[in-house]
């Protein structure tokens, strides 16, 4: 039975490699992040609890046992994300299952046709997938919850959601994609990456900058699924995998600070760069990595999301514009936090910053290989590319993080420029689900409690179906 | 197979004498009642548990008195009804030994009430074992009258208000039903179940309709379908915590049951604007919705459970409603799952409240951390009936949604599970306050869980009932008992044909 349960297979391994980094980074940053001795406990439990449901799901064969060790894992986040906030948690666990009641249908249909994952799902199925995938994957207009959750969640838990959850809903959407371009997919990745990338300029808070930064870079994972090509597939899984563990690295540095300034605030964070060097310099590197330097790990995954998608010039210029972006966000991210006038450290506890640290040199640790040899994972999942290091992708990326610097530079100028429309815009999807969930107050005005009130319900009731049945 | 068929019989004859013969028993020896209780508690769990084994293979019926189909009453069983008398038969135990077992409270003055509550098992296997239209009146009769007091027996304020509520509301029930049946009777001129079954088609199309509206009408009612609903939260929520565990756990069962059986054998050929089951799955979606929409903003634990078995009821309505083998199985699934978890949660809720001190969930703070074991099974119980998987309540519902996108209603199945989220959102605070409290524990007056054992044994359904979707026999004789259900004519062969002489 076991062997019919579940199924190996490189586009598999990855994303479990890449599961287990960031769980084992997540424990050694957790024995730093936590204070207490109880919440540690906690939370290595709970670390569990999301690891193995999470391997179970990768390497399931069938669409049922998919969906339940996606349920258990997202309900182990749940009890860590409620340790610290338990109305976002409950608020990511109603979202999160209510992209499940879409996905249980097209499991459903799936399971009735006896289709297995990575086999393209019919046509009629294909919206139940995508959508229910969607609220994990945060397409747009089923991200609202991402920035909530990501950036209230306890930092190493932060971390696993965007490092991982997220990959899980894309995953699945790799899953079920058929071998064309998705005209869907497509748009929605280039839309996703924009919008991150500029959003993420805007925050304020330091864990939202990173949080909008997931999505921007999922935009870029999405899109590369929707190129239909086995060579996109690899890209978006290469992308994942870098990805993942970078913003594990980001959201780990984003909680060093919290932990040593007391606030998360980037225009109260300031001079952490001779403060907090060992950090400082892995938050140099990963940086490096989002914006895609040459030399690091991103630059060779964006160059094959690049490759993958050069049948379609529009959306790669989009996705240039998004790298302004994003190089902006994350300039602002380092001046902030690490640059300018040294503020006032809340307490600096050198033990546990140098548990904190570990985690991050951990992630390194795996993603330095990465940097050095980037055709090795490409040649993992069955693609050969040899031209990484050509002169225009590298001139490419430099003038793109250069275009970013200028755009910060412009945007400091004039920074409530863009600040209010956008924000107003992105809340809109919380505030209508909000209204939505009032319809309760309805029902209970019904039950008024008086016999009266029932007994005329009742008539009327039976009333109408003599006239339904009778019709 | 092993057991004969007189055992459907004495599952409503043995509790019916049980209730008179133990309040003489109570004036010569009133030291040993409690014994007496349990024992015949016992007794009458085991007959019920071997009417439902025998019935598990095929049907059985008996012709009580010897009369013939015309004009006796026959009991059947069926792997339908098995469902049902297994329900009954752990629900009504796991209710009397709450209400009498030893250390409750029942002992001493609460003895009275052990006639009621055995009068109710009776009417309950009554209902779930005839197999004549007006023996199934005259059993929810009886059923009505030792709930509607049973309800009421605690004598607060709250429950005697929840108790008239339900009685009133109840007699309209039984009203609807009666009108039902005497359109049937005029039409057909006969009131067995398989005869009439067969002679259907010869009643004339607007008055089956008329019967069949009044019909769902009446059952619906007893069962706490939207819109006939209304009584069910006050009732459910102001009775003892054994009398809860009863009727929220077993009684709207059999009155699903009833509705079931009627629908299937008396009105499959409905069929004017909308089908018999159409509007069944329409009223069930309504339940769904109307039940976790209003249990949401519920501060009352038992109140939140009550409005939860509106919504579950739903959900059986949904799975009878689709007009599938699989649609039924998942239904039958979902109510042994439902009757389990209800039935424990109730329990588990007011052992909860008495240790509280209050029935507001917010006043259970910490008491997860304080009895571990309970707690855990709370939680179990709770996330079962959420609907998470791998847990037994998720896999009715599977069935249910399987069955839905078979018939391409892929609205219906993706409410089904829209009412995970809905539920989640008013079960998991209530855990969440168990474990983790907002302000800190309170410091509670001392006492131990009452029936602990009772509810720490009903939480290993969860897990138990999981094994029923994987277990193929398990799984095969659920999609049989879904067959019979929708198949009226091996019913009505079966009856007949033992009818010869």
């Amino acid at each position: 039975m076991i062997s019919a349960l579940f199924v190996v297979a490189p586009q598999r391994v990855l994303p479990a490699l890449l599961a287990g980094a960031l769980v084992g980074a997540s424990a050694l940053y957790g024995e730093g992040y936590f204070g207490d001795a109880s919440e540690r406990r906690a939370f290595r439990a709970l670390l569990l609890c999301f690891f193995f449901p999470v391997l179970g799901a990768l390497f399931s064969a069938g669409w049922l046992e998919f969906f339940v060790f996606v349920e258990v894992s997202t309900v182990a986040l749940f009890l860590m994300i409620a340790r610290k906030r338990r109305d976002v948690a409950l608020r990511y666990l109603a979202v999160q299952f209510a992209g499940a009641s879409l996905l249980l249908a097209g499991v459903a249909g799936a399971t009735m046709a006896g289709i297995p994952l990575f086999v393209p799902a019919p046509r009629g199925l294909l919206p139940f997938f995508i959508l229910g995938l969607g609220v994990k994957a945060a397409l747009p207009g089923l991200h609202f919850w991402l920035p909530e959750v990501h950036g209230t969640a306890p930092a190493p838990v932060s971390a696993l959601l965007s490092g991982f959850a997220v990959k899980i809903g894309v995953f699945g959407l790799l899953a079920v994609s058929a071998h064309e371009p998705s005209y869907l997919l497509l748009p929605a990745g280039a839309f996703m990456a924009l919008w991150g990338a500029f959003m993420s300029l805007l925050q304020q808070d330091v864990k939202r900058l990173l949080a909008y930064s997931t999505i921007s870079q999922l935009g870029y994972i999405v899109a590369a699924c929707g190129a239909g090509t086995s060579f996109g597939v690899a890209a978006a899984l290469y992308h994942t995998t870098v990805h993942g563990l970078l913003k594990g690295m980001l959201f780990f540095c984003a909680g060093i600070l919290e932990k040593v300034y007391g606030t998360k605030n980037l225009n109260e964070l300031g001079g952490a760069a001779t403060a907090l060097p060992v950090t400082f310099a892995l938050f140099l590197f990963a940086a490096a990595t989002v914006i895609g330097l040459p030399g690091t790990p991103g630059f060779a995954s964006k160059g094959l999301i690049k490759g993958a998608l050069e049948a379609f010039p529009l959306l790669s210029f989009c996705f240039l514009i998004a790298n302004v972006g994003t190089a902006a966000s994350f300039f602002k991210m380092g001046t902030f936090a690490f640059g300018g006038v040294r503020k006032r450290t809340r307490d600096n506890i050198p033990e546990r910053l140098r548990l904190m640290n570990a985690g991050m040199l951990f992630i390194f640790a795996v993603l330095a290989p990465l940097a050095l040899f980037p055709g090795m994972l490409p040649l993992f999942l069955g693609v050969r590319e040899t031209s990484f290091y050509s002169a225009a992708k590298c001139a490419e990326s430099i003038f793109t993080a250069a275009c970013g610097a200028v755009v910060l530079y412009a945007y400091q100028k004039r920074p409530e420029f863009g600040e209010r429309l956008l924000n107003r815009l992105d809340g809109r999807t919380e505030r209508f689900l909000r209204t939505a969930g009032k319809g309760s107050l309805l029902m209970r005005r019904m039950q008024s409690g008086l016999l009266r009130g029932y007994l005329f319900a009742a008539a009327l009731a039976a009333l109408v179906l003599m006239v339904f049945f009778s019709w | 197979m092993f057991f004969p068929d007189e055992w459907m019989l004495y599952s409503i004859l043995f509790p019916m004498t049980a209730a008179f013969v133990l309040q003489l028993l109570h004036h010569f020896a009133p030291a040993r009642t409690r014994r007496w209780i349990l024992l015949s508690c016992a007794v009458t769990a085991a007959i019920t548990f071997g009417a439902a084994v025998s019935a598990c293979f095929g049907a059985r019926v008996l012709r009580v008195g010897g009369w013939s189909a015309e004009l006796g009453i026959l009991l059947v069983t069926d792997p339908l009804s098995a469902v049902f008398l297994f329900i009954s038969a752990f629900g009504g135990a796991a209710a009397v030994w709450t209400t009498f077992g030893p250390g409750s409270a029942g002992g001493k003055d609460g003895w009275r009430l052990c006639g009621l509550f055995f009068i109710l098992w009776s009417s309950l296997n009554g209902i779930l074992a005839t197999g004549d239209l007006f023996n199934l009146f005259v059993f929810f009769e009886i059923l009505a009258v030792s709930a509607y007091v049973l309800t009421g027996a605690s004598m607060t304020r709250e429950a005697l208000e929840a108790g008239l509520k339900y009685l009133v509301l109840g007699t309209v029930g039984a009203l609807l039903i009666l009108l039902g049946m005497t359109m049937l009777y005029m039409g057909a001129g006969i009131l067995n179940f398989a005869l009439l079954s067969a002679a259907v088609g010869s009643i004339p199309r607007g008055g089956l309709a008329a019967a069949s509206a009044f019909m769902v009408a009446g059952l619906g009612l007893k069962m706490g379908m939207v819109p006939f609903h209304f009584w069910l939260p006050d009732a459910h929520s102001s009775a003892s915590t054994g009398v809860s565990m009863l009727l929220s756990g077993v009684v709207v069962k059999a009155s699903f049951y009833a509705l079931l059986r009627v629908t299937t054998l008396l009105f499959p050929s409905v069929q004017v604007g909308f089908s018999v089951q159409e509007i069944l799955l329409a009223l069930g979606i309504l339940s769904l919705f109307t039940g976790h929409l209003s249990a949401q903003r519920q501060t009352g634990i038992k109140r939140m459970l009550a409005w939860s078995t509106v919504a579950h009821m739903g959900y059986l309505l949904v799975g009878i409603g689709l007009g599938s083998p699989m649609g039924v199985a998942g239904a039958l699934l979902h109510s042994l799952n439902h009757a389990a978890a209800k039935t424990a949660l109730f329990l588990g809720a007011g052992s909860f409240s008495t240790l509280a001190g209050s029935k507001e969930w917010r006043s259970f703070s910490g008491l997860g951390r304080r009895f571990p074991l309970q707690g855990a099974a709370f939680l179990l119980l709770a996330a079962s009936i959420i609907g998470l998987p791998p847990l037994g309540g998720f896999w009715g519902k599977w069935m249910i949604v399987l069955a839905a996108m078979e018939e391409g209603r892929w609205m219906t199945a993706v409410s089904i599970e829209l009412g995970t989220v809905l539920s989640c959102i008013y079960y998991v605070p209530v855990l969440l306050e168990m474990y983790t409290p907002l302000r800190g524990a309170g410091a509670l007056g001392g006492g131990s869980f009452h029936s602990g054992r009772i509810f720490v044994a009903l939480a290993t359904t969860p897990l138990l009932f999981a094994l029923f979707y994987f277990v193929p026999a398990m799984k095969d004789f659920l999609l049989a008992a879904g067959e019979w259900a929708l198949t009226p004519a091996l019913y009505t062969k079966a009856v007949l044909g033992s009818m010869i002489p």
